[in-house]
């Protein structure tokens, strides 16, 4: 199915029924990726997309995991930590685009930390909350195993977590990409943003195109990369449901 | 309330130890649970605790597992307790063989007595299993190998049996029957079943509200397997006890 309406929309601009100043078509669009690819510029521009993304992700998901261990597992935690973010987290990451601007230059810090903050919030929603839901009586199992407080968090509350973790996990990796797109949107000077603007610039539609392929790859790519993660961690599951 | 409570755990001993509870009081908010309780249970006895819901069997079981505080009175309890469940309460991420090493103490280097344990109720080849795939049965199974690893000194068993099929539970009834036999620890029952409780124990006691009502020695009665009429009064008598019949 989606190979024909690919092909559809081949035909369709081909034979002059679409604008194709307007809607580039699929050959064009290959085109268009296959001169990116061997002029060097994709890779160079999507090394450095990549970079940003990595970084804010690595940065977002690492705080929130730190700050929701600590407010799931301590009731001071959670009094100190949790109500606070609950209220930050009613605000539009993106709304504050221009403000991290303004606070953190014009560089790569407020594209990172943009992404960061994005990539945030379902990581510790996520957490938190499996930290939370993870079965009191499998707790008071341990407890009555005579186990102390780290092999309590090490062997129940933390693999117990897990897979609600990964959905956060999940979230916040197409969240990336997304918060990617917004962060090159502004005073950009490399990156897969910045190709995209400089196309839209000279209305080369089979650039901006080329641009939405890779940043879809890049989306396919993250989600593949949850998937084989919880394919390795919860293996235990898979057994339950090859039952 | 909490003015004489003591709670001796740690008392060294060499051989293994009666439970002592004297005088156990144990209150939720304004609700007497357990009120003034004495228990001794000797070494190697096996006891059936059977009672309504809510008279405070489970509570009393919790604080013999150390899981729930007394408020007042003394508890003496072996260092050595293990505890199974109604449910197996293995966890789900780990494969059976940890789950049975989770009973002892170093989780490292205790393979083959996990592997005892497995084998002594019959699971040995399933030890690279994940729980999730294991019948409630098998499960249940697995959950008495981390207890019996432990090598206890005091078994305590709430209501183990209660959420498997009849004829699983027969089967398992006969396992812990055996397995206690063979390494004796002081054994304590939660049941609501008075044929398991007569079939197993030793001893049977009631509870009602908070207190021991009945304390009946089985051993003559169940050891001979043939004093019929002596098991058809007792057993009227306890469902009598529970409220059940006249």
């Amino acid at each position: 199915m989606p190979f024909l309406l690919l092909l559809a929309w081949q035909l369709l601009a081909s034979g002059g029924a679409i604008d194709e100043r307007l809607f580039s078509s699929p050959a064009h669009t290959a085109h268009a990726l296959w001169m990116l690819t061997t002029n060097g510029t994709l890779a160079s521009n999507v090394l450095v997309s990549l970079r940003r993304s990595a970084i804010g992700l690595l940065l977002g998901v690492s705080t929130a995991v730190a700050l929701a261990t600590v407010s799931g597992l301590w009731r001071l935690g959670e009094e100190l930590v949790d109500s606070t973010i609950q209220m930050v987290r009613t605000v539009p990451v993106f709304a504050l685009t221009s403000v991290f601007v303004v606070w953190f230059g014009l560089g790569e810090l407020s594209k990172e930390l943009l992404i960061a903050m994005a990539c945030f919030f379902p990581v510790y929603l996520n957490v938190h909350g499996g930290i939370r839901n993870v079965d009191r009586r499998l707790v008071e199992m341990a407890v009555a195993m005579g186990k102390g407080r780290r092999q309590i968090i090490r062997h129940v509350v933390l693999p117990g977590a897990m897979p609600q973790t990964l959905v956060g996990l999940r979230y916040s990796l197409s969240i990336s990409v997304l918060a990617l797109v917004v962060a090159e949107t502004l005073n950009t000077t490399s990156g897969l943003g910045y190709l995209m603007a400089n196309a839209q610039q000279y209305l080369d539609t089979d650039v901006i195109f080329a641009c939405v392929v890779v940043y879809c790859l890049m989306g396919i790519t993250a989600d593949l990369v949850v998937r084989v993660l919880e394919w390795r961690t919860l293996a235990w599951r898979t057994g339950v449901g090859n039952r | 309330m909490t003015s004489s409570t003591t709670l001796r755990q740690e008392s060294v001993r060499e051989t293994r130890a009666p439970v002592e509870v004297r005088g156990l009081h144990r209150a939720y908010g304004a609700r007497q649970v357990i009120r003034g309780l004495d228990l001794r249970v000797q070494a190697g006895e096996f006891l059936c605790l059977l009672g309504p819901s809510g008279c405070g069997k489970t509570t009393l079981l919790r604080t013999l597992a150390g899981l729930d505080a007394a408020d007042a009175g003394e508890v003496d309890v072996p260092t050595q307790v293990a505890i199974v469940f109604q449910e197996p309460r293995l966890l789900p991420w780990k494969r059976v063989d940890f789950n049975v090493r989770f009973g002892v103490a170093g989780t490292r280097g205790a393979r083959a007595q996990a592997l005892a344990a497995l084998e002594e109720v019959g699971l040995a080849d399933h030890a690279d299993a994940w729980p999730g795939t294991l019948s409630g049965g098998q499960a249940q199974r697995v959950a008495l190998a981390r207890a019996l690893v432990r090598e206890p000194h005091l078994l305590l068993l709430d209501e183990p049996f209660a959420a498997l099929d009849a004829l699983t539970r027969i089967r398992m009834q006969a396992l812990v029957r055996e397995l206690v036999d063979r390494h004796r620890p002081a054994t304590v029952l939660v049941t609501h079943d008075v044929e398991e409780a007569i079939l197993l124990g030793d001893r049977v006691l009631v509870m009602a509200e908070g207190r021991i009502v009945r304390d009946s020695d089985t051993t003559g009665i169940t050891r001979d397997a043939a004093d019929a009429v002596a098991l058809d009064v007792l057993r009227r008598d306890l469902l009598r006890e529970l409220g059940v019949g006249g």
